[in-house]
């Protein structure tokens, strides 16, 4: 079988996702024997331009450069993998919504201050995305396993479910019960309940749970924190989605 | 034909940047390219337990100096006295996020420029055991996060007060134990890194980094001091140096008396050299032999390999005493108050400022984030700008790609710079 092309690119963002990958140690030599990683900025010399079979982008497409990167990485690979929630979901500087992110600009720069960018959105609204791997930071485990199934010859497939129902296998207390403010009920999992396993709510990073009963969660915050604190609990990551438009339509910076 | 976007940025660094040599002026510049995330903007008005876990997500090699960073800050402006055995864990926690980060920069980043391979990955084929000892070391710091923070990117059980959980004596032992078992691949680290042939370089600078009232530290830091004259309290960050705009550049520039400064392992192996541990010391004395500062930026690899046995050494300290503390309480109560405060750490490329401004419902007012990198990006300027002096007859590729390897030197974090 020939060697599968992989490119990894990075947009705007923390890096690390991508960092995952090194962290997969032993298992990262192992894939890098069974694929050609051909073009990765972070971590190597190689330049190649493609095409690739499947290409990773990690980041929000910012500035001039990551939107025309992220159109020509589409326009040479196969399959696009977005990597984590930056990529998917715009990440947590997409929360500002684009006025806000436009003042904020002035406010940190002062005003003179010219920007090559754009406000922060998720990598789908410059171009088509065929698979995700989501969260802040992506899970390590799901990484390998899909790395595993796309060196084996096939397309990995998103399924998923609510973060609880990693956390009731865990055995943990329910932090919702609990008094905190907790988004695992409506949150995609694939994190093995990273964040509530350690004590700490879970802040929605893999993104709304499609078909979850966001509206629920919302009425049940809205009357236990005001609806200010609510919207800023669901918009931490989920800023971007129909979901949270869903909840907010009226919400200007949505467009 | 147009340079392909894809292929555009300096490799094997954190962020996006690029080098500008003007061979008219003499003149070396590193242009950032990097996209406003806006985190002094995202916070104001937000609840102040959000600070430690967004501010994580400034950086993914540091995330756990941001949180620490954000915590010290708030609990300067609360008041909050945490226990000694609260202490001990987040120094072991920081000293696995140091080594973290030296690790993947050391072995990562960097060695390839010095085994002639595009990437460390080639290293399994043709160096299998340089590759097995990149991996053990980086394992070193991956599990003391991994154990005490949570996981290896975005720590989970820092916060405010203490710890959300901790691991028990069982799993705190057996890390302990492991990093015993494996200080000597650290001395391997910095044998391998001594043994590198580092491009000349010598250019004076003034080295800053933060003490506990003189004394060498990496969590506990209340003064800044450098190797001239510097000596005032960590509060005073903004006083120390200036952070400029320049260019519409997103990264801000750090200046102090209209110079380039440096922070990070070889600014602190220069002032606290004497203050290692046993092992650190004769990795210092004996397989480096050379004294600091060399005034060799090139030679911050060698100090990064050093610093990473100091702190698998305090690391096993700093847990011996959690475990033998006999308070046991990992998070201590504490009262929400209007207050206004900073928080510093020596984070893994130097010190790095959170400075916080919370009225009495525990809401933010300001949030002011002073990153390591910004301090060294002017110095890093000036190094460059002295190797295009010292080269003039070398040919432009060689040229260009010695200042690459001066940059990846000094490990810049393009994401911190631009946060």
């Amino acid at each position: 079988m020939k060697k599968l092309k992989i490119a990894i690119f990075d947009m705007t963002d923390c890096e690390g996702c991508e960092l995952e990958f090194i962290n997969l140690r032993e298992k990262l030599a192992q894939i890098a024997e069974q694929t050609d990683i051909a073009n990765w900025r972070f971590a190597s010399h190689n330049k190649n331009l493609g095409p690739f079979d499947v290409t990773f982008v990690e980041g929000s497409p910012i500035t001039e450069n990551d939107i025309e990167s992220v159109k020509q990485a589409r326009a040479v690979s196969r399959l696009i993998v977005s990597l984590g929630s930056c990529a998917e979901l715009g990440g947590i500087q997409a929360s500002l919504g684009d006025k806000e992110w436009k003042k904020g600009l002035e406010e940190v720069y002062g005003k003179g201050y010219k920007t090559k960018s754009k406000p922060p959105k998720p990598l789908s609204y410059y171009i088509n995305v065929d698979i995700h791997l989501p969260g802040c930071p992506i899970n390590q485990n799901e990484l390998s396993v899909f790395l595993t199934a796309l060196v084996s010859g096939k397309t990995p497939i998103e399924a998923r479910f609510p973060v609880c129902l990693e956390c009731k296998a865990r055995d943990n207390n329910c932090l919702l019960l609990d008094g905190e403010a907790c988004l695992g009920p409506v949150t995609k999992g694939g994190c093995e309940a990273a964040c509530p396993s350690r004590g700490l709510r879970c802040w929605g990073c893999f993104g709304a749970l499609a078909g979850g009963n966001q509206q629920a969660m919302k009425n049940l915050f809205d009357s236990k924190y005001g609806k200010l604190k609510t919207k800023e609990l669901l918009r931490t990551f989920y800023s971007q989605q129909t979901e949270y438009k869903i909840l907010y339509p009226k919400d200007e910076e949505m467009k | 034909m147009k340079e392909s976007v894809l292929s555009h940025y300096i490799c094997k660094i954190e962020g996006h940047g690029n080098l500008k040599l003007n061979y008219k002026s003499g003149r070396a510049k590193l242009e950032i390219d990097e996209g406003e995330r806006l985190f002094e903007k995202l916070l104001i008005g937000r609840d102040y337990l959000d600070a430690p876990f967004i501010t994580a997500r400034i950086c993914g090699v540091c995330p756990t100096a941001h949180t620490l960073a954000s915590i010290k800050a708030l609990e300067k402006a609360f008041k909050v006295e945490v226990s000694p055995n609260i202490i001990s864990l987040r120094k072991a926690l920081l000293a696995g996020q140091i080594i973290q980060s030296h690790a993947l920069h050391l072995f990562f980043l960097a060695m390839p420029d010095y085994m002639n391979v595009v990437n460390t990955i080639e290293l399994h084929q043709k160096h299998p055991e340089t590759f097995e000892l990149a991996l053990a070391v980086k394992k070193l710091g991956d599990q003391l996060v991994e154990i005490i923070g949570g996981r290896a990117v975005h720590p989970t059980a820092p916060t405010i007060g203490g710890f959300l959980s901790v691991p028990d004596h069982k799993t705190l032992r057996k890390l302990r134990d492991n990093l015993e078992a494996h200080l000597s691949k650290a001395l391997e680290a910095v044998e391998l890194f001594s043994s590198f042939k580092y491009p000349k370089l010598m250019r004076e600078t003034e080295y800053l980094t933060t003490t506990k009232d003189g004394a060498s530290t990496y969590l506990e830091g209340n003064k800044i001091i450098s190797n001239r004259d510097l000596n005032t309290d960590a509060e005073n960050y903004a006083y120390a140096f200036k952070e400029e705009i320049r260019d519409d550049s997103p990264a801000k520039f750090g200046v102090r008396d209209g110079h380039g400064f440096l922070v990070g392992a070889i600014a602190r192996l220069s002032i606290n050299s004497e203050s290692l541990h046993p092992k650190a010391a004769y990795a210092y004395r004996q397989i480096w032999k050379k004294k600091f500062p060399t005034y060799n930026s090139f030679h911050n690899n060698v100090a990064q390999a050093i610093e990473i046995v100091h702190l698998v050494e305090d690391a096993i300290i700093e847990i011996d005493k959690a475990l033998d503390d006999r308070n046991q309480v990992y998070k201590v109560p504490y009262r929400v108050q209007a207050g206004e405060a900073a928080g510093v750490v020596e984070a893994p490329r130097g010190s790095l400022y959170h400075g916080v401004k919370v009225d009495d419902s525990g809401k933010i007012l300001v949030y002011d984030i002073v990153t390591p990198t910004v301090q060294n990006l002017v110095n890093l300027e000036e190094d460059a700008t002295q190797l295009m002096k010292i080269h003039k007859d070398l040919d432009s590729k060689k040229l260009y790609e010695e200042i690459e390897m001066l940059v990846r030197a000094y490990d810049p974090c393009i994401t911190c710079a631009v946060h």
